[in-house]
């Protein structure tokens, strides 16, 4: 016979199903524990290069704001995008 | 038996207490299958270590990830005598995997206070465990343990409240032998010159482990 079943269902019927399934729940639930992570795992890093020049002013106009460099870009980005852009 | 070496947080002993309890298991005539749940495998390196040292590290040694350490495991189960699972360092699906599987987890810890908060959530994730595995015996050991001074019995009076988790009486000192006996790819038993103090308590935890 040619044709070969799915291996990871062979797997599943191992034991009593729902046993299964409770086990395959609590292992996929790994590393999820706390908000704050699944808020940090919705951001995503980049790198941009910047003219140094460019850097500097974003950098004033962050600092004359008291937020960071990374929310000022964010911010400045984000008011670009609702006033038309993109 | 199917011992799991565990916690979620990192550098508190795990592989250490792992490859002397498979070794000393292992020379006493078991059949003995080394788990390494760790992405850093580092039970599988002391074993190439051992083999190079020693011609034979003695025992079986895998490195199993995830949900296969569940399934894998399980058919392994009834090759081997005893298989001894070291996993852990963080919450991973390897942690998880072997705690819906193995009849005992010994928990180390060190008598610090990050290490004593860390079991906090421990603690939670056996009591989710025992929703899959009802047998689950848990079990806290100071591992790491000063000298002298108070914070053994801080650590101890810290753990003793833990919920789910019993604190074993047996304590296992911060010994050098340890240490130098895995650069050696060796267990404190095979040592020359041997600490004595460090052999008296791995038989010790042995005895707790393996004859409860």
């Amino acid at each position: 016979m040619a044709i070969t079943k799915n291996p990871k269902r062979n797997q599943k019927e191992v034991g009593p199903p729902s046993e299964e399934q409770a086990a395959e729940a609590f292992i996929s639930q790994a590393g999820k524990a706390g908000p704050q992570e699944a808020q940090e795992a919705k951001k995503t890093p980049v790198m941009i290069r910047f003219d140094r020049e460019l850097l500097k002013r974003v950098d004033t106009a962050a600092k004359r704001r008291g937020i960071s460099r990374a929310a000022w870009v964010q911010f400045t980005l984000s008011r670009a995008l609702d006033q038309g852009e993109g | 038996m199917i011992l799991t070496v565990g916690n979620i947080k990192g550098g508190v002993g795990k592989t250490t207490l792992a490859v002397n309890l498979a070794i000393v298991r292992a020379a006493s005539g078991r059949d003995v299958l080394l788990v390494d749940g760790d992405d850093q495998r580092t039970a599988l390196t002391f074993t190439d270590l051992r083999a190079d040292q020693i011609g034979s590290p003695g025992y079986t040694a895998v490195g199993l990830q995830g949900a296969a350490l569940r399934t894998q495991v399980r058919q392994l189960a009834m090759k081997y005598d005893d298989i001894i699972i070291d996993v852990g360092g963080r919450d991973t699906g390897s942690l998880r995997a072997a705690l819906t599987i193995t009849h005992t987890l010994l928990v180390p810890v060190q008598p610090r206070s990050f290490d004593i908060w860390a079991v906090d959530q421990v603690a939670e994730l056996v009591k989710e465990a025992r929703e899959i595995n009802s047998d689950l015996r848990a079990l806290l050991l100071l591992n790491s343990a000063d000298a002298q001074g108070r914070d053994n019995e801080d650590a101890a009076a810290a753990l003793r409240e833990v919920e789910g988790l019993e604190l074993l009486s047996v304590i296992v000192g911060r010994r050098k032998a340890f240490p130098n006996a895995a650069a050696g790819g060796r267990a404190v038993t095979e040592q020359t010159p041997k600490d004595p103090k460090a052999v008296e308590e791995l038989h010790a935890l042995m005895a707790v482990l393996y004859t409860a």
